[in-house]
Order: C-alpha cells, then sequence, then structure tokens
C-alpha cells in the first residue's frame, strides 16, 4: 500500500498486520462461496424458509400503488405468491436491508468506503431500464438469480436448472449490448 | 502528551470508516433484539442473514451476474467454480434436510416454481437487464451497501420492473405446464436425484476448470 | 501515457476497456486504470495476471485504485 493513504493504513504493529492480512485483503471466492452455503443452509434450518430477494420487491410497489390509489392488491398474481398489506412484515425486506447494511458496514471496516457518483444521462438510463428488465423478468419466471437460480438449484428443484442456461444467454446479449453501446 | 499519543494510536488502529462500521455493526444487533423481542423471531433472523449474507458477498467480491459472465467474455471462471462449490455444499445439505423434514412429516424447505416457457423467457430478460444494469438482485443491494448511487437508480427500476411484471404476471401464468412440483426427487426417485445433480455440478466444475486453462494457456 | 479513466463505470467496462487497449500495446509498456468499483478492482488485476502481465494495486484515495499494468 503507498500514496496518499499511506500514513493511515501503514502496516505497523503486529495488530495491523493481522488486521490487513484478515480484513483488508478480499476473501478468495471460493471461502465467500462456502460461506455463503452455510449461512443459507443455517437459514433453511432455522426458518424453514429458502432465500429470495424480489418478490418483496414486487410487494413493496405494489404496496405504493395501493397507497396512492390503485387496486393493486386485487391483482391476480398474489394468488400465486403472497400479498402483504404491510409488507415490512415480509421476511425478504428484512434479509434485503440487512443485505445492504452488512455490505456497508464490510466496506466501511476495510476503509473503501466512498459515495460514488453517476457519469453521465446513458448510464442513467441504461441502468434504469436494465433495472426495469431485470424487475420484470424476475417477476416471469418467478424468481431472480437468488430465489430463482441459487436456491432453486441447491434446493433440488428442476425449474432452477432451467433458469440458468436461459440466464447466461441472457447475460452475453446484455454484455453484447454494452459493448455496442458503450466500448 | 499521554493522552496525544493514545488519540494517535486510537487514530491508527480504528480509523474513522472502521469507527462507523463499529457503530453501524452495534446499532443492528439493536435493531435485531428489537425485532426479536417485539415483532417475529423470523423477521429477526433474517435480518442477521442477511447482513452475515451482505459482508460475505462485500468481502469475496461475489457476484453472480459476473460468475454467469466471465466465462464466456473474459475465460476466467474461478468466481463460477466458487458459486458451484458453493451450489455443491448446499445441494447437500438440503437434500438431508428435505429428507430429514419428510421423514418427521414436516413441509419441504425449497423453490419450487411450475415449468412452463414463463421461466426461459423471464429468465433471458432478467439476464439482459442484469447485464446492462451492472448487477443482478443481490449484487445490486450489495452495491447500494458499497455507495454506488448508481445502483439506487438500477434498484427503483428492478421495483417498477416487478411491480409491472406483477401486473402483467396472470398473462404469462397461462404458459404453465402441468408439472407444478418440479422436485427432481419427485420426478425421477431420491437417489438419482442427488446423484445427477451432484454428478451435473461435478461436470461443470471440471469444465470451467478446462476451459479457462484453454483460454489462458 | 496509457490511462483508462474507468471511476464511475460498472463492472465489465473496465476489464473490456482494458482488453481491447492492451491489444495495441508492446511488450513492456505500461497501462494505467483507475477504477472505484470494488468488482472490477479485483476483475482487473486477476485477468492481468492470468495472461501474466505484471500488475500493481495502489489504493489513491477511499475506494479509489490505480491499477498498472504492464504487458509482457
Amino acid at each position: 500500500m503507498s500514496g496518499r493513504l499511506q500514513s493511515l493504513k501503514d502496516d505497523k504493529t503486529f495488530y495491523q498486520l493481522v488486521i490487513s492480512q484478515a480484513i483488508d485483503r478480499p476473501w478468495p471466492y471460493w471461502f465467500g462461496g462456502i460461506l455463503l452455503a452455510l449461512f443459507n443452509l443455517l437459514y433453511v434450518i432455522i426458518t424453514g424458509h429458502y432465500w429470495g430477494i424480489s418478490n418483496n420487491l414486487a410487494r413493496w410497489g405494489a404496496w405504493v400503488l395501493e397507497k396512492v390509489g390503485v387496486n393493486s392488491s386485487q391483482w391476480i398474481v398474489w394468488t400465486y405468491y403472497d400479498y402483504y398489506t404491510e409488507p415490512w412484515l415480509d421476511k425478504q425486506t428484512w434479509s434485503n436491508l440487512g443485505i445492504i447494511i452488512g455490505a456497508l458496514i464490510a466496506i466501511l471496516l476495510t476503509q473503501n468506503f466512498k459515495l460514488k457518483g453517476i457519469k453521465d444521462k446513458k448510464q442513467f438510463i441504461m441502468v434504469l431500464v436494465g433495472g426495469w428488465l431485470m424487475g420484470y423478468g424476475s417477476r416471469i419466471a418467478i424468481g431472480c438469480n437468488i430465489g430463482g437460480l441459487y436456491s432453486s438449484i441447491s434446493s433440488l428443484a428442476l425449474n432452477g436448472w432451467i433458469y440458468l442456461p436461459f440466464a447466461i444467454t441472457g447475460v452475453y446479449f446484455g454484455n453484447k449490448i454494452i459493448m455496442k453501446l458503450l466500448l | 502528551m499521554i493522552n496525544a499519543k493514545l488519540k494517535k494510536s486510537l487514530e491508527i488502529n480504528f480509523p474513522k470508516q472502521r469507527r462507523m462500521s463499529f457503530l453501524i455493526a452495534l446499532f443492528s444487533l439493536l435493531i435485531y433484539i428489537c425485532l426479536y423481542s417485539y415483532i417475529d423471531s423470523t423477521l429477526a433472523y433474517s435480518w442477521i442473514f442477511g447482513l452475515l449474507v451482505g459482508f460475505t458477498l462485500q468481502r469475496s467480491r461475489i457476484c453472480f451476474t459476473a460468475a454467469l459472465r466471465d466465462p464466456i467474455l473474459f475465460g476466467m471462471t474461478e468466481l463460477a467454480r466458487a458459486i458451484i462449490l458453493s451450489l455443491f455444499i448446499m445441494t447437500i445439505g438440503y437434500f438431508l434436510i428435505q429428507i430429514y423434514q419428510l421423514s418427521q412429516g414436516l413441509p419441504l424447505p425449497g423453490r419450487f416454481v411450475t415449468l412452463g416457457w414463463h421461466i426461459p423467457i423471464g429468465a433471458l430478460i432478467f439476464g439482459i437487464g442484469a447485464a446492462l444494469s451492472g448487477g443482478c438482485a443481490s449484487g445490486t443491494l450489495v452495491r447500494i451497501g458499497e455507495g454506488f448511487r448508481l445502483q439506487w437508480i438500477a434498484l427503483l427500476g428492478f421495483i417498477f420492473g416487478s411491480t409491472h411484471g406483477a401486473y402483467d404476471g396472470d398473462r404469462w401464468y397461462r404458459l404453465f405446464t402441468d408439472i407444478d412440483f418440479p422436485h427432481l426427487p419427485n420426478l425421477i426417485g431420491w437417489r438419482w436425484a442427488i446423484l445427477i445433480q451432484l454428478l451435473l455440478l461435478i461436470i461443470l466444475y471440471v469444465l470451467a476448470y478446462l476451459w479457462e486453462k484453454y483460454k489462458f494457456g | 501515457m496509457n490511462i483508462l479513466d474507468c471511476i464511475g463505470e460498472p463492472c465489465p467496462l473496465p476489464l473490456m476497456k482494458v482488453e481491447k487497449r492492451i491489444k495495441d500495446l508492446n511488450r513492456g509498456d505500461k497501462i494505467y486504470i483507475e477504477v472505484d468499483h470494488t468488482c472490477a478492482m479485483t476483475n482487473v488485476p486477476e485477468w492481468a495476471r492470468k495472461r501474466g502481465y505484471d500488475v500493481e494495486v495502489e489504493e489513491v484515495s477511499f475506494g479509489e485504485w490505480k491499477i498498472t499494468v504492464t504487458k509482457r
């Protein structure tokens, strides 16, 4: 480590050496993968639920619409998955918030936090459209990359294996679009 | 004099951002206690689970979109192999949990979606969106925590899109087939299910390894 | 000087740009990449190391890195 942060992040004492090796350095991918599996299994054992993200976002969107005056709680989709009149009682709300705060804790711990801005209008629109497609796709397939792919495959469900090749194809085409537009 | 020295040592050992992280961690614990004692233990466990997962994903830089993209675009498969390893452990764990649950007559945990063309179409759209917005569902959340303003927009789009998809949902769900419980053991039996799935994961792992060898010589 | 300014760019872009730019370089040439994306900060060095290039990562400021890749 050198540069402007030298005085702040200089490794000197044993304590600092341990910190810099154990905390400042990113963990290897495989270690993260194993931890992720263990946490998920513990979660399933303790609560009996799988890990999902995107159902919750639709619930919040519908909740806001309901407040605005749209009759969104009567949509037929809610026969396929539950509607929450109080979406903060949805467990996914809390796991999603937890992911955000957990990542914040991790990045502050390694002193890498920086509020990063938006570069230009093009990027803004692309990300908005990308997010929109992601949300729409995850509702159609009933699951995002977590509920539809990770939790599905690991719970021995065939729908996860069907999801995988098409998600890869989608990501591939998406990257082709990025290359055309931004490179 | 000593005070100044102590202050300096504190500044070096516990710099500002690190102090903030301890503070937030403490606050999170408080939220856990509140959730546990006043609302519902499942929510409290979900909160802790989210914290741990977010921490792990950020520390190990795991990103599912990257795992799907890097092997094809750049020939790097280390991340993809880590995910496969994770799935391998998860499969064994889930298998044991499911067998135990069945033997006790308890509900089967897992994510089962009725098969049909809505899955491939949705997955394709999801993939394109994930590539464009620079992060999948978990990646978007992690990056919001990391301080990317860009991902706020992505999340906003995600919520809009999800709601839009929920509105259109019943139109797409007409593509449902009769197979409404695609649990592999249900389709081909427990022994074959676990065997085929683990074998498939191992094959994918080896293929990914060979692919990287081939790409980088 | 080959400087790639990738501040504020999401994940695949920095590596795509490096991959494209590095093709035109001679052996021993250096390229500097400025990133503030935590993913790219592991992605780019990983790719370059696998290619057998020399890589140096320097933290310029909180959450901002300067990656130096020397083509071999």
